[in-house]
């Protein structure tokens, strides 16, 4: 699979001269700031970044971006763990054990955690592509809406998982997030439910939404605290102890591999980077012996969700890489790139400039080092946060969130969302309904409609279509596999269980 | 994924310089102000950025770029409305379809009478691609197997776009309804092509440009123009129709235009004057037409006449076939 021609090329192109490197580390912490303000995007950093790109050459300027995209992925994780505000959507997963964690006072090792998760979930995802590039992306393309539809029921299962005490309240909330999901324009050029608001003609703006929902349930309920860590005696920013989390990541290895390659495949699909770390998420709590340990601050939650959100760029890369199709916005943003530079994207691309392509991948491997000793530091000043008396915190933190809003929608939408959801995340917080399930219902919701209406539409209402799409198949048995094997081995055990009991019995 | 601006005034800080000084009285006497009503990165924005860029050589002020995206094209086209019509703040679109989109379609509060397009600049075609891996070799070969197959052909579409309206004119040129195909609603076009590039659909009218990016997975079968484009290796659609005696209207792609609320040039038709002197310098400028070239962009002047004709007509065809889209 790879060309070692090329690969000797790049090898030359990346060792003969120092300027590539150049950019890297700029790149690297462009992208770790822009993920301090809740609100702002990698897309958005890119964009902003764009007027430099006719500046660099091509090589430098994908390093560039690539080394934007490498930080800005562990970024958002940082808001997420200290003060449970995710960033974008695809830092949601990584809140749930995160600021659990943080709140017991294992902050340094939440962080250290996710830092070498999304470490080894970048390498895993560019190692891939070292190997695969180019029959990842053929692969990409055959994926349509059925194989679509399949992946997001398979993520609102989530919303069963995350019912929290009463799964009734748990199903509820998740429908309420999916009705929150339709709001808007349909893609068959329906407005349902903007009440007339021109606003709300492109659906609800769901990070604003997200993060007045977390951020009100959790930092309302601080109020009456001090500090986030409770303990005074465990309120200590250590190196040691997030270098600690660091080589913890590789104490769940099966966790940490299965994130990162169930990223890279979903990454693949169109909007999958948002979900990927929701899926992995769940698969995790699926796979574990004592699923009621994840939501507590369990270590597995933060690796799954930070290696899974991490390679699915990889993913994304792969489609952009192989065929000049971007399958999300940063990528988008890099395609414009490669237009400043007269370069096409599409199978000429890799076939043209394997070089290139190649010195991208290796160079985005050093990266993932790199971004290790520099996320290093920038964790460790971010974690001083802990130390800031939360009736100082929890005030600009909300003030920073709102302006970041307002930054994402450049309208008064913004800060009216995360006011407006801000309020229904406390109601559900005081009455013991989970928000988490609302927030999977918000971003899966406009995703899972519209693959089943092109679904429909695809296939004349005809069910034999799917007879003729092989992956959507095997994508299904896996769906169903996931949920009836659970089921069959519980029963079997319970009747051993059962016939045991019965043997002892003289 | 949401790509929506952010801090205009610090993305636009680069742009603000070589500004040689204001002119004491006359137009503009402050800042001019481009609104895109799109996200940072597409091709409009991308185009306003050169202009801020060339610009106020020519204007005496400094030209920033604001982006307000959202309801294709009517968040920011609202604001445009709101802003006085004093000249100082001008949107940069692609004028079709989405004006015209968002009064039949959306609903719109305005109308084509609410605004002065000054120019095409920057006009893209329709065309009609299949995937590769399809047999049909000419548009008349898949016509022929649309009829003989209805309701089995799918196509992918960008809801309300000039592809979509488009693909059933064609259908209704040939006493077709439209579920004599499969049509399958994408969100955005870059969706719609990904999926035409794999092979989901079988068919697909849109864009020349987009088109571009995956052309090495497309076959081109016809063009939605009176003549042939040396680049495109297909005729233009009216041609192949000839023999089954009919003709479909042929709609413009994207036709970006600045746009000034009618108001203004009614008001201050001098000042108004001033913005089409420095515009029509700024598009004889140099290096402004390198920046053009380098970014693979039109630099036409058609004229504020030919270019609300072309937007009215646009607006008719589109307003024909409107009714059908939702069936």
């Amino acid at each position: 699979m790879i060309d070692l021609d090329a690969l000797n090329a790049a090898f030359h192109l990346l060792s003969g001269s120092w300027q590539p490197w150049l950019v890297v580390v700029p790149g690297l912490l462009i992208g770790l700031f822009v993920h301090a303000v809740p609100g702002l995007t990698t897309s958005m950093a890119l964009a902003i970044c764009l007027p430099l790109i006719p500046y660099m050459d091509f090589l430098q300027a994908l390093i560039f971006m690539t080394a934007m995209y490498a930080g800005a992925l562990f970024g958002v994780a940082i808001p997420a763990i200290l003060l449970n505000v995710p960033g974008s959507a695809s830092a949601v997963g990584t809140t749930f054990d995160g600021f659990p964690m943080a709140q017991q006072g294992r902050h340094n090792e939440a962080l250290g955690l996710a830092l070498g998760a999304s470490c080894v979930g970048q390498a895993i995802a560019y190692g891939l592509l070292l190997l695969l590039a180019g029959p990842i992306g053929r692969f990409a393309i055959r994926l349509g809406p059925p194989e679509m539809l399949i992946v997001a029921i398979w993520g609102l299962t989530l919303i069963a998982r995350l019912r929290g005490r009463h799964l009734a309240r748990g199903l509820l909330a998740g429908c309420f997030g999916l009705l929150l999901g339709t709001v808007g324009l349909s893609v068959r050029g329906a407005a349902r439910g903007t009440m007339g608001l021109d606003l709300l003609l492109d659906g609800i703006p769901t990070v604003p939404a997200i993060v007045g929902l977390f951020a009100a349930s959790e930092l309302f309920n601080l109020v009456g605290r001090e500090y986030i860590v409770a303990d005074m005696t465990r309120r200590a920013v250590d190196a040691r102890r997030i270098l600690a989390g660091m080589r913890d990541v590789f104490r769940y290895p099966a966790t940490l591999l299965r994130g990162g390659l169930l990223g890279a495949c979903i990454g693949i699909l169109p909007g999958g980077h948002a979900i990927a770390n929701l899926l992995s998420y769940s698969e995790a709590r699926r796979a574990a012996k004592d699923p009621e340990a994840f939501g507590t601050g369990d270590p597995r939650g933060i690796i799954a969700a930070e290696s899974a959100n991490a390679s699915s760029e990889g993913g994304s890369m792969a489609t952009l890489l192989a065929l000049g199709i971007p399958t999300g916005g940063a990528t988008a943003v890099m395609l414009v790139a490669f237009g400043m530079h007269d370069i096409t994207g599409g199978p000429a691309f890799m076939r043209d400039h394997a070089d290139v392509v190649y010195a991208v991948i290796l160079s985005s491997l050093v990266q993932v080092v790199l971004l290790g000793l520099i996320g290093f530091g920038f964790i460790f000043v971010a974690s001083f946060i802990v130390k800031v008396r939360l009736r100082a915190l929890v005030p600009v933190v909300l003030a920073l969130a709102l302006v970041g809003s307002f930054a994402l929608t450049q309208t008064m939408a913004g800060p009216i969302t995360l006011a407006v959801f801000a309020v229904i995340g406390w109601l559900m917080q005081r009455f013991d309904y989970p928000v988490a399930a609302v927030v999977v219902g918000l971003l899966l919701g406009r995703m899972t409609e519209g693959a089943l209406l092109r679904s429909y539409q695809l296939s004349g209402g005809e069910f034999g279509y799917a007879l003729g799409r092989p992956i959507a198949l095997v994508l299904l048995g896996l769906l169903v596999a996931t949920f009836v094997l659970p089921m069959i081995r519980q029963r079997s055990g319970a009747l051993t269980a059962g016939t045991t009991r019965h043997g002892r019995k003289p | 994924m949401n790509r929506r601006t952010l801090l205009a005034t610090g993305l636009a800080a680069p742009f603000v310089s070589r500004v040689s000084p204001a002119r004491a009285e006359g137009w503009p006497r402050r800042p001019l102000t481009i609104l895109v009503p799109f996200d940072v990165g597409g091709s409009v924005d991308r185009l306003a950025r050169g202009f801020a860029q060339y610009m106020p050589k020519y204007l005496g002020q400094p030209v920033t770029v604001v982006d307000r995206a959202g309801a294709g094209g009517m968040i920011g086209t609202n604001w445009l409305l709101q802003q006085p019509a004093d000249g100082h703040t001008v949107m940069l679109t692609p004028a079709t379809p989405f004006i015209p989109v968002n009064i039949l379609v959306t609903n719109a509060r305005y109308t084509l009478d609410s605004f002065t397009f000054v120019n095409a600049q920057w006009t893209d075609y329709t065309v009609l691609l299949v995937p590769k891996d399809r047999p049909w070799r000419t548009a008349a070969e898949l016509i022929d197997a649309i009829r003989a197959n209805p309701g089995k052909i799918s196509t992918g579409v960008d809801f309300g776009s000039v592809g979509h309206i488009t693909t059933i004119a064609l259908l209704d040129s040939l006493g077709l309804k439209p579920d004599a195909i499969r049509i399958v609603t994408f969100d955005g076009s870059g969706a719609m092509r990904t999926a035409l590039a794999g092979g989901q659909v079988d068919f697909n009218i849109g864009q020349g440009e987009g088109a571009a990016a995956v052309k090495d997975f497309i076959r081109p079968l016809a063009v939605f123009l009176d003549h042939r484009l040396p680049e495109v290796d297909a005729p233009p659609i009216n041609e192949v129709l000839a023999a089954y005696k009919t003709t479909v209207p042929l709609i413009n792609g994207s036709v970006r235009s600045f746009v000034y609320p009618a108001a203004f040039k009614a008001k201050h038709p001098e000042d108004y004057a001033s913005f089409v002197a420095a515009y029509r310098a700024t598009l004889a400028d140099p290096g402004f037409q390198k920046f053009l070239h380098d970014n693979q962009m039109a630099g036409d002047w058609v004229g504020e006449a030919r270019t609300t004709e072309i937007i009215r007509a646009n607006f008719e065809a589109l307003k024909r076939y409107k009714d059908l889209l939702k069936s």
